[in-house]
């Protein structure tokens, strides 16, 4: 049986359904890195050039810890587009180069062009065309169907209905590149850290993609990054629904340092509490978990003030 | 954007506005750049935004930009920058081109805004203004990379393409563009008086940092001074004949260029991440004695370059030197780095020169 290699980095936090199910369709053995951890966060720092952004340097930490599996393959896609005239980061496009010049000896690499940027049958062609190389063409459709299916079901898992919060939990809302929210290393696990102190989370995952979409219109010009139209329309349809906004960004995120920044701006107009936590290789726990707090104690504060109010007119 | 005000002045001109010139970029500039843009916003942003506030506090009432669709950040800059002057409370006009498959009908009725003072006519001499002004720059630039390793007294070549641009500010026709340029161009590679066989060194990176010489910290004057020839790979004019007229006509094909970076970079990363790669492949083929690679920090697409360039460096055997800045970076170290690497570039010239003159002594 074939081996074939993801790194648990980038979009994997995205698509990690779909490709597992569909290399699996295809007679693969899938094989993922490790959780990242100190070592992977050491690989990556020092294979990657400096003036990455963290994800991507975890990225190549992934990689060579999957060297160390004995894999047939590795997939590392070139990812252009994930929707209409939208860009991810110049990053993923050239990511399969960056790799192939940052090691040495790498097993064969996988790298379907994934270009969504004039929707239709583009990305579904690439899986197909990649795919075809191991089976025949009926399996591999199959295969796409069902990973389609997959994905879809997870995305839907995802979903949720966003209430109004309760009077008793204060509801906070964690925006930022999904690899960046869920990797519990790089984030420093937040989430779970909100969740532990009783604080409701809610993430861009669990906003209906529409709503995304026609709140980040109100934007004076349109946004192109995939991830920056779906943070800022987060903010925009959250706004009312939320005590407080955290936006986690890598240190010298390029789409970001824009995204972030018209967050910022949105959330001071309407007097939403916003933290910005940048991180990198060297973020100091005990730094953030010390802003985390103050920021909390300041939407605890608020609450109170407000509660205090309404009920004396 | 280094001597293209030159062009873009020109072309507001003809258009009959009154234009005004922000004081060249300076440490003043990038305060004020750096004070009101967000942290991480790359240098050319915050330099921009220093210059319009220069600019208004000159009297400025409009800022024309131009915009984009990415993934560069570029393209988002005149968005971003209008939101920060509003938020400043500054009540100037900013005008955003974006391309016309973004927004035609803004496009349009911007357009229509601009040529109002005195119509369609003055757009056209206006471009055709612009135009050769960025053909003259070119040649004058090219010009002046030739000349200054081999001046005699240093700070002359410098001197006399502050001139010449200035000369061709006040010019108004193509007739006189040209035969000042011509007069110029004589003058400057006159200076060219030492007969010395300078290094060749290719200069490759993000085009904004290459062509305004306060973010690149002067390199093009500094590379000059320690006697280094330096082909300046990107010009702006050609960037604007591709991107500007080509492009949209359809006639514009990147398939030299990845043909150039096959096996290095398979596609086009936005920015100026393919041609680095390309251009610097092409060094390594024209036997350059080396390449200097030039980036703002954080630059997205250069960094995926700054990945690649070892690589073509140990295949091709040509040093390459990959220099990030933005604005703590210190003149020092950047001079003694510069220095470094052109002594470098200058005994490997000398060792291979002598291997050679073994070779042949002893029968070749």
């Amino acid at each position: 049986m074939l081996r074939i290699g993801i790194p648990r980095a980038l979009y994997y936090y995205k698509y990690y359904h779909f490709w597992k199910c569909f290399f699996q369709e295809l007679g693969f053995e899938v094989v993922i890195s490790p959780k990242t951890n100190q070592q992977i966060l050491h690989w990556g720092v020092s294979t990657a050039i400096d003036g990455n952004c963290l994800p991507v340097k975890l990225y190549y930490g992934h990689v060579r810890a999957l060297l160390e599996a004995d894999i047939d393959y590795l997939f590392v896609p070139r990812v252009i587009s994930v929707a209409k005239s939208e860009y991810i980061c110049p990053k993923f496009m050239g990511l399969p180069d960056m790799i192939k010049s940052g090691f040495s000896f790498l097993p064969t690499i996988l790298s379907p062009v994934l270009d969504g940027r004039k929707a239709g049958w583009s990305i579904m062609q690439a899986y197909l065309k990649m795919g075809v190389d191991f089976a025949p063409l009926p399996r591999v459709l199959q295969a796409y169907y069902r990973a389609w299916q997959v994905q879809t079901e997870y995305e839907q898992q995802k979903l949720q209905a966003v209430d109004a919060p309760s009077d008793n939990l204060l509801t906070v809302a964690i925006l930022g590149h999904e690899y960046l929210v869920y990797d519990e290393f790089a984030s420093l696990d937040i989430i779970n850290q909100l969740q532990s102190r009783n604080y409701r989370v809610i993430t861009m995952e669990q906003v209906p993609y529409q709503e995304l979409t026609i709140h980040a219109k109100a934007l004076p010009k349109r946004m192109f990054w995939t991830s920056g139209r779906k943070m800022i329309g987060a903010t925009h349809y959250l706004q009312p629904h939320v005590d407080g906004i955290i936006s986690l960004s890598a240190f010298g995120c390029g789409t970001d340092s824009i995204s972030v920044d018209l967050i910022e701006r949105y959330c001071y107009g309407r007097q939403l509490p916003h933290l910005n936590l940048n991180l990198d290789e060297h973020t100091g726990e005990a730094g953030l978990v010390t802003r985390v707090e103050a920021f909390l104690d300041l939407l605890a504060r608020r609450k109170m003030i407000e509660t205090n109010s309404a009920a004396h007119g | 954007m280094g001597s293209s005000y030159v062009a873009f002045e020109a072309l507001l001109r003809e258009l009959g506005h009154e234009v005004i010139i922000p004081p060249k970029c300076s440490k003043k500039t990038l305060d004020l750049g750096t004070k009101y843009s967000p942290e991480t916003a790359c240098l050319p942003f915050k330099i921009n935004v220093g210059n319009y506030l220069e600019a208004i506090e000159m009297g400025a009432e409009g800022i024309v930009i131009v915009g984009g669709t990415g993934p560069c950040r570029f393209g988002y800059y005149g968005a971003l920058q209008a939101e920060i002057l509003a938020d400043l409370g500054i009540k100037a006009e900013i005008i955003i081109l974006e391309p016309p498959k973004e927004n035609a009908k803004l496009l349009k009725s911007q357009l229509r805004r601009l040529i109002a003072p005195r119509g369609l006519r003055s757009l056209i001499k206006g471009v055709i203004l612009a135009w050769e002004q960025l053909r003259a720059l070119e040649i004058l630039d090219n010009a002046a990379l030739y000349a200054r390793p081999r001046e005699n007294k240093q700070g002359s070549t410098t001197h006399a393409y502050a001139k010449a641009v200035s000369e061709l500010r006040s010019e108004n026709s193509v007739h006189a563009i040209r035969s000042t340029t011509r007069h110029w161009q004589q003058q400057i590679t006159a200076l060219a008086t030492k007969n010395i066989e300078p290094l060749r060194v290719g200069l490759v990176g993000e085009i904004y940092t290459i062509l305004e010489p306060f973010v690149s910290l002067n390199i093009l004057e500094r590379l000059g001074d320690l006697g280094v020839e330096v082909y300046q790979i990107v010009s702006l004019y050609a960037w604007v004949r591709d991107h500007m007229l080509l492009n949209p006509l359809h006639l514009y094909s990147n398939k030299p260029l990845l043909a150039k970076a096959h096996g290095y970079l398979s596609g086009w990363v936005g920015g100026h991440g393919l041609e680095t790669v390309a251009r610097t492949v092409m060094c390594g083929e024209n036997h350059y004695d080396g390449v200097v690679h030039i980036l703002p920090f954080t630059c997205m697409p250069e960094i995926i370059a700054q990945s690649i360039l070892p690589q073509i460096s140990n295949d091709y055997l040509i040093p390459v030197l990959s220099l990030v800045v933005d604005e703590h970076t210190g003149i020092a170290g950047f001079q003694t780095r510069l220095e470094a690497f052109v002594d470098l570039l200058a005994r490997k010239k000398q060792q291979e020169v002598s291997y050679e003159q073994k070779a042949s002594v002893f029968g070749g």
